[in-house]
């Protein structure tokens, strides 16, 4: 949609068509060329830079740039801050700006509840430039061209909504209304329910309200069932998941329709007529026990089934080739590190937090030297993943919904979550293109697609709009969020999880772990290390006994 | 006075002189007779209003965070007038939003489903029920209610400090709500939560302890513990729960204001947090959340119990029935009691605790099931080939036999740790507990108003009123948390401001079905309305009762329409039979009061009209007549 904005605005400078002055108009055009060209270039640019923003910054920042949100709104940002150079560092490492005393980045830290911005060191120059073209190129009335009778993904129906507010206010009116006549009738001696006998009445509406309840169970479920997540699980733990879901499903669908059922029944058959003689019927034990035994016996099997899929969930992996991939929650974000090829995380100490040191690992741990960061969770098809979760402030929860995975994560203890993706993302874009809801519309691309033809010596130059759809389904990610309410942005805390083949991770692994810890932070051997007063300290603190792990 | 009403008590029955005493005894000013007051039944009042309070207050707040979901980004301006500074531009803040959810669950669970619904019937039916004329201790249940009072005036101020009230879910879990830094309702607004939960705290225990004190030594002569109401049961159930988890809580919360306040690290360890590593080490978040959930799921029993019980006396009175399976019910509550201690960590099996104790833990919180099933089966027994009738009451009671089937059943999901993975805290968690606790309690407190309204008051509530306010209550309950149970399955968290943020969760039918579930939610509050109309105008304008107007057998409805301190203006009748002597097979009417003896020969058919010895009458409800 961003880049559909701002081709939109690059075609307002289409060349004059006029032939009889061509050569006079020549220098002019080919002013207005590289102008086009500019702009098409500046436009990748700023598209780029909107793609990165949604992953980056779109969880503290709001899309629309006027509003305030976990992080400040960041229209007219480049009025605001000392200089466009001063943003570089500030994205990068606000934290660290922010110790150096720089006057401007503290008051922002101030203004914002002193949670500096989250670190982006893997964002390039180039990145923030783009980023930065994008904050730029954004406008408030943003006009959208799109193509009317095509079902957008996402539609705005803010005004729908507000009229349906404006019928409930005037329902509500109206019930007031009705209820002061109904007084005031009253008062005047007229009833109008007179003749209504109350017992028939209440007998009738439990009967009708179990029929027409039970028909909108039935028919609001066809509505959401292909919203359910109890399908087509992205983790081979998950399909066991999914169908002690649907096992359990099945029982309890039949206790609750039928213990429903009967009292609802037993209200309208036994109270639409009144006077009958009621039975004398205090106890009987053979019943008594049926309903003690009956649901024992049923939850006995559940229970069996869950406790063995639980172990099979939680225990220890027996797999040898397992990624290890350390999630580390905080407010609001979660930062991702690899192990690298040692297989082997270096320990990490939230006291060793400074600059571009983010994550506070210890840089004299040899285990250190080839961990990477990574911005996105890519995960290897068919190899399990071992998540080790931690957070640095205060507990958040690692939600991967399509893997049926979620697990605390918990300042001063490690904890643990082991699965084996089982699909591609493009496996499971597949299978989500016969789901309605995916099967919309996301974003009409209008793309300029420049000819340039040469025709009798003379260049003709001619621009076609090509316009590209993409299906919602097409741009499916899975994601990380979190589950335990950790304060302002804990709707925010977004991360991309990608599934890739083997080979096509294989490759993405060997263009990323060369960014590693010991590239960007140095790796100093322990054993060289220049002795200093900190040195005693520092050797205490890591390894602090705290920490524990749930599968040792 | 109390000692008094101990001398009545130990010498009724044979000193009817003594007893008349009461008659002229009145030398309360307005301070000591609606203030300060020592009697059960208005300081049971004094809870109710209170209760209701707190009650219109929750549901508003649940109306605005409504009102943010249903119509995200939206500027709703009539916002900043009412909260202002936190919806300034018609904004709600995200973190106002976390607040009202925080002060909502707070509200709702402790200050009205707990001492509303306890506070209220306890106090009101313990003493009349069991056949005192007051509690054990008039001056402890003064004070008891006293505590609850101040607790609730400190709550209501946190919402007015700068920083905002608390914001950290009403489970309250540091280190969010140990660091002013991480969230800027853990600033004043946390300790002022926590002071308020520590008085709460006493007051519930001062309430507990006169209860169960009450129950096991001031029941009048024959009414042993296998002829008390179900109602009794349950709440003497309830208070030795509450007398027992309370206290952890109340340390779980000292520990906290510890950590918040004098630099411990009970629950605190490896924090960087607002640019600076703290120097907390060794504690575990963990440690709070087990303090917690061991008082945090008693308490849902806490809740539930009492409401059980209203609905098993409302039932078996209005199906002119005896309740089916006496001696189970009494098991069952005994059961859900003890099963209630052992299933804690239910609430915690994806935190991180070692998943072997998830195995053991579904495995109790499974077994709890099974005695739930039972009073769910009974109660539905009960209404076979009953004589329904459907007072307001009753209607209630039903739509919460409803409400704890249909939302219990989703605890089958919930309570086993491998499907609760996907599922906890998500939107399927907050449509299960709403119905199994939430309505159904709200429900059992609705039965008990309407039922006892007449003996409190001394007056009738509105009938066609009463019904009305079921029907919209009980429909806008189905249409605000069934649906719900949709988005938890399509993994939707709770506690999210806004859920445009992530695809899985971007759709437009979810705006949709939230805008439905708030004007569900708004239909539903105004029809509490109808109820809050109802109740304050029948206080005053509402038909006069008379003493026994369901006719029903507890002890209760023996006395006065009105019944003045001390209950019975005479002698404290004596008890010969269970309560649930309805449409017994020997007698003349469909319901033999508790009070009325073997030989009656105005209540029995058969009984020769010629004085016969008392006789010991079974605890069984064997019938009498063959």
């Amino acid at each position: 949609m961003i880049i559909r904005a701002i081709s939109a605005e690059s075609t307002k400078a289409r060349r004059s068509p006029i032939r009889e002055a061509r050569n006079v108009l020549f220098a002019i055009l080919s002013f207005l060329v590289l102008l086009v060209v500019q702009q098409d270039l500046k436009a990748a640019d700023a598209a780029n830079g909107g793609v990165l923003f949604k992953a980056n910054c779109a969880r503290c920042h709001s899309g629309n740039l006027q509003v305030n949100s976990t992080g400040p709104a960041l229209y007219g940002i480049f009025e605001r801050v000392p200089s466009r150079e001063w943003l570089y560092p500030w994205i990068k490492n606000s934290a660290a700006v922010i110790e150096t005393g720089d006057e401007y980045a503290v008051k922002v830290w101030e203004d914002n509840n002193k949670s500096p911005m989250q670190a982006m060191p893997h964002l390039t120059d180039e990145n923030i430039d783009d980023i930065l073209a994008w904050i730029e190129a954004w406008a408030p009335e943003e006009k959208q061209e799109t193509a009317s009778d095509v079902k957008m993904f996402g539609e705005d129906e803010g005004l729908s909504s507000m009229r349906n507010a404006i019928i409930l206010l005037v329902l509500v009116v109206v019930s007031l209304l009705g209820f002061i006549v109904f007084q005031v009738a009253r008062l005047r001696g007229i009833d109008f329910f007179a003749g209504v006998n109350w017992d028939k009445l209440n007998a009738r509406l439990f009967l009708g309200f179990f029929i027409v309840g039970l028909i909108g169970v039935v028919w609001s479920t066809r509505i959401f069932y292909d919203y359910f997540l109890f399908d087509n699980a992205a983790s081979e733990h998950g399909i066991e998941i999914d169908s002690l879901f649907w096992i359990t499903m099945a029982v309890v669908m039949m206790v609750f329709v039928f213990t429903n059922a009967i009292l609802f029944f037993f209200a309208y058959r036994y109270g639409k007529d009144g006077g009958r003689k009621a039975k004398f019927y205090p106890e009987n034990n053979k019943l008594e026990m049926i309903w003690t035994v009956v649901p024992a016996i049923v939850l006995t099997i559940l229970v069996i089934f869950g406790i063995r899929t639980w172990g099979n969930v939680m225990g220890t992996p027996d797999d040898e080739d397992t990624l290890l991939v350390e999630v580390s929650g905080e407010q609001w974000g979660w930062n991702l590190r690899y192990a690298g090829d040692d297989r082997k995380l270096g320990d990490i100490d939230v006291r060793l937090i400074q600059g571009a040191n983010i994550l506070g690992v210890d840089v004299t741990d040899e285990r250190t030297a080839d961990d990477f960061i990574s911005n996105e969770l890519v995960l290897k098809k068919g190899q399990r993943v071992d998540l080790k979760i931690r957070s640095r402030d205060v507990l958040h929860s690692v939600y991967l919904p399509h893997f049926r995975v979620k697990m605390d994560a918990v300042p001063g203890m490690d904890t643990r979550f082991h699965f084996v993706p089982n699909q591609t993302t493009e496996e499971y874009r597949g299978y989500l293109k016969s789901k309605p809801q995916y099967a919309v519309v996301d974003t009409i691309l209008q793309i300029e697609k420049r000819n340039i033809d040469v025709v009798n010596g003379d260049t003709i130059e001619t621009i076609e709009n090509v316009v590209d759809t993409v299906y919602h389904y097409e741009v499916f990610d899975f994601e990380l969020a979190c589950t335990e309410v950790c304060g302002r942005g804990h709707f925010s805390m977004r991360k991309v999880i990608k599934v890739l083949e083997p080979e096509a991770w294989d490759a993405w692994y060997d263009s990323i772990k060369v960014n590693n810890m010991a590239a960007n932070l140095g790796y100093v051997p322990a054993e060289n290390a220049k002795p200093d007063a900190n040195d005693g300290e520092l050797a205490n603190l890591v390894g602090a006994p705290a920490k524990q792990s749930i599968l040792e | 006075m109390a000692e008094s009403i101990s001398v009545a008590q130990n010498s009724h029955g044979n000193d009817h002189g003594h007893d008349s005493v009461h008659d002229h005894e009145h030398r309360d000013n307005f301070v000591t007779k609606y203030i300060f007051s020592q009697d059960h039944k208005t300081i049971a009042k004094q809870f109710l209003f209170t209760g209701i309070a707190m009650a219109v207050i929750g549901l508003f707040m649940s109306l605005i965070f409504r009102l943010q979901l249903a119509y995200p980004g939206e500027s709703m301006p009539f916002l900043e007038s009412i909260i202002g500074k936190w919806g300034s531009d018609g904004i709600l803040d995200p973190n106002f939003y976390l607040a009202l959810v925080t002060m909502h669950g707070t509200i709702m669970v402790f200050f009205v489903l707990t001492a509303g619904l306890s506070g209220t019937f306890s106090n009101f039916l313990i003493p009349l029920q069991i056949g005192a004329r007051d509690m054990a201790s008039g001056f402890l249940n003064m004070l008891s209610y006293w505590f609850f009072f101040t607790s609730c005036v400190v709550m209501l101020i946190s919402l007015f400090v700068t920083s905002g009230p608390a914001g950290g879910g009403w489970t309250i879990y540091p280190p969010l709500s140990a660091l002013p830094q991480a969230n800027p309702g853990s600033g004043l607004g946390m300790d002022l939560w926590l002071a308020s939960m520590a008085i709460f705290i006493v007051s519930s225990l001062l309430g507990s302890i006169n209860y169960i004190v009450t129950i096991l030594n001031l029941r009048t002569r024959g009414m042993s513990m296998t002829r008390l109401p179900l109602t009794i049961w349950a709440f003497f159930v309830t208070a030795v729960l509450g007398v027992l988890s309370f206290p952890v809580l109340l340390s779980a919360a000292l520990l906290l204001l510890m950590d918040r306040n004098f630099g411990t690290s009970f629950f605190l360890s490896d924090i960087y947090i607002g640019g600076e590593a703290l120097s907390n080490e060794g504690g575990s978040p963990i440690l709070f959340q087990h303090l917690f959930w061991f008082l945090g799921h008693p308490e849902v029993y806490i809740v539930i119990l009492p409401a059980l019980g209203i609905a098993s006396e409302v039932i078996s009175t209005m199906s002119r029935k005896p309740i089916f399976g006496y001696r189970a019910m009494i098991g069952s509550i005994l059961a859900i009691g003890t099963l209630s201690f052992v299933v804690w960590a239910h609430h915690m099996y994806v935190t991180g605790m070692n998943p072997w104790l998830g195995t053991v833990f579904m495995l109790l919180t499974l077994i709890i099931a099974v005695p739930s099933a039972v009073k769910a089966f009974n109660y539905i027994t009960t209404l076979w080939q009953g004589n329904l009738k459907f007072s307001p009451a009753m209607l209630f009671s039903i739509g919460l036999v409803s409400l704890f089937v249909s939302g219990g059943v989703t605890g089958i999901f919930l309570g086993n740790a491998a499907i609760d993975i996907p599922l906890h805290d998500t939107y399927f968690v907050v449509a299960h507990f709403h119905l199994v606790m939430g309505s159904s309690a709200a429900f059992g407190f609705f039965a008990g108003v309407y039922h006892w309204f007449p003996k409190m008051f001394g007056r009738m509530m509105d009938h066609r009123l009463g019904v009305a306010h079921f029907w919209v209550t009980f429909l806008s309950v189905y249409l605000v948390f069934f649906p719900m149970h949709f988005m938890g399955m399509g993994g939707m968290p709770r506690r999210y401001y806004t859920f445009s943020e992530f695809q899985f969760t971007n759709f437009e039918i979810y705006l949709d079905l939230s805008e439905f579930i708030t004007i569900a939610a708004i239909l539903g509050v105004f029809g509490q309305f109808i109820f809050l109309g109802n109740f304050l105008i029948s206080i005053f304008r509402g038909k006069v009762a008379s003493a026994n107007p369901w006719n029903a057998n507890s002890l209760e409805w023996t006395t006065p329409a009105s019944p003045g301190h001390g209950n019975w203006p005479g002698a404290i009748p004596d008890v010969h039979r269970w309560p649930y002597d309805y449409s017994h097979p020997g007698g003349k009417k469909d319901y033999i009061p508790q009070h009325i003896p073997d030989d009656d020969p105005d209540w029995f058919i058969d009984v020769p009209a010629k004085p016969a010895a008392p006789k010991k009458t079974p605890a069984s409800p064997t019938p009498t007549e063959a």
